[in-house]
């Protein structure tokens, strides 16, 4: 299956056919989504109406840890395989991760403020998101410091796998120094904590935002293909 | 083994040639651990808790400092060709290159240590601790400034590059050392063990990530 994708061409064409699906699934879950979320969810008898950022905060949090797997198993596949969509895919993914890391970050800074009275407290999700941003801004920065651009490609995939081994260490020792945020309420086991009427609207925007992450990446991978092919063909014989 | 031992031999002695960069070294960390009374103030009810973590952010920062162009030097002489050609390998070649990184850079920080912890009025009975720790604390940022150098090798801006790489990775470290340091559990803490695994993962992962990375550096320079 490798080898079938590993025609550029040929797998623009099948993500081609896939993104107009995916842009109505996205546009369809979340309009539904956020207006559950935002006017038909009862609000939260401790946290009242802020508990609304939830359906931005989680779904972005999601995505930015879901980049960042992206990014190690493209990481993989590059080193191991050389495959040559893998590099553009991490290329095509690393901002929108860095984007929905920030994203994560400036909501639960808003929610952090009225109800822990803080806009940033040293908790140990907190740090641990902001030093995943800081490893999106050092594998964007690392892609893209050389001169020629596919010599970065490499070195930044290795990032990309040492990342993968060394951020769940950071993760667990940031963990261990301190924690105030509240556990994980969805993913654990004996089912969610958290009552049907909230559930489903956040189901709903996790939906729309995976989807919307898969289009932003699609977008940014079709850019770089075509601007990678533009300087191929620009390329005179004997110059560069 | 021999040639691993001359790598480190041949490294060495240019340090020694070199020997004012290692005083350089000493004193940017002496410099950052004298800023941080300046920046707090000399009350001693503030300072006097946060003598284990100043050591530790000036020495992840010195040690760090260190690394710049690690590789660049052999990169354009052509050694690095001549290495990869070799018996030795890239990753031993890595490996050599962080022991005697350590040699000349985390040894001298660690006898400079004691003077500090003096300074910063640090219980006597919490040295031992605070030394271990900050042992295989520096080991360990060394490994992790070897994977920085090697990545960020012939990058535009490599320094820069190279601490924004590093940094976030070497949060583990400093959270288990600064632990470590601070136990009132004599010296073999959790916190310690903790930050041996980190060691012993950094260890095996370091030489194969740098020769991997320079197999790649080490090719582009012929182009």
């Amino acid at each position: 299956m490798f080898d079938y994708f590993a025609n550029p061409s040929r797998f623009m064409r099948i993500a081609n056919r896939l993104l107009i699906p995916l842009v109505i699934l996205s546009v369809i879950t979340g309009i539904i989504g956020l207006y559950l979320g935002l006017f038909v969810a009862p609000a939260d008898y401790q946290q009242g109406d802020t508990v609304r950022i939830i359906y931005i905060h989680v779904p972005s949090a999601w995505l930015a840890l879901f980049g960042y797997v992206g990014l190690g198993l493209c990481g993989l596949f590059y080193v191991v395989w050389r495959h040559p969509l893998a590099d553009i895919a991490a290329r095509a993914i690393a901002p929108v991760g860095a984007v929905f890391a920030l994203l994560t970050l400036v909501t639960g800074a808003l929610w952090g403020k009225p109800m822990w009275g803080a806009w940033w407290v040293w908790d140990a999700r907190l740090t641990s998101m902001l030093i995943l941003f800081f490893f999106y801004l050092g594998f964007i920065a690392l892609a893209n410091g050389f001169d020629r651009a596919e010599r970065g490609s490499r070195p930044a995939a290795l990032l990309a796998l040492v990342g993968m081994i060394n951020v769940p260490i950071v993760k667990f020792s940031v963990d261990w120094w301190n924690t105030l945020h509240q556990p994980a309420s969805l993913l654990r086991s004996g089912g969610p904590a958290i009552d049907s009427s909230m559930l489903t609207p956040l189901v709903l925007t996790l939906i729309a935002a995976h989807t919307y992450f898969a289009i932003l990446v699609i977008l940014r991978m079709r850019a770089l293909l075509t601007e990678r092919r533009l300087a191929t063909l620009t390329l005179r014989p004997g110059g560069d | 083994m021999k040639p691993f031992f001359a790598q480190i031999e041949r490294d060495l002695l240019i340090a020694w040639q070199n020997r004012q960069d290692l005083g350089v070294m000493l004193v940017f960390f002496v410099i950052i651990i004298a800023l941080f009374p300046l920046a707090i103030g000399a009350n001693a009810t503030v300072l006097d808790p946060l003598g284990v973590p100043v050591i530790w952010i000036a020495a992840l920062l010195a040690i760090l400092a260190g690394f710049d162009r690690l590789f660049a030097q052999d990169v354009r002489d052509g050694w690095l060709d001549q290495i990869a050609l070799s018996q030795l390998g890239l990753g031993w070649y890595a490996l050599a290159k962080a022991v005697s990184h350590w040699l000349t850079a985390g040894l001298p920080l660690l006898i400079m240590t004691p003077l500090m912890a003096m300074m910063l009025n640090i219980p006597l009975q919490q040295w031992p601790p605070l030394l271990v720790a900050l042992l295989i604390g520096s080991m360990g940022l060394t490994l992790l400034g070897v994977i920085g150098a090697a990545l960020a090798e012939g990058a535009r801006r490599g320094t820069a590059l190279m601490a924004l790489l590093i940094l976030p990775l070497a949060v583990p470290l400093l959270i288990f050392g600064t632990l470590a340091s601070q136990s009132d559990r004599g010296i073999i803490s959790p916190h310690l063990m903790l930050l041996g695994a980190v060691f012993a993962l950094l260890l095996a992962l370091a030489p194969l990530v740098a020769a991997s990375a320079l197999e790649i550096g080490e090719t582009e320079t012929g182009l």
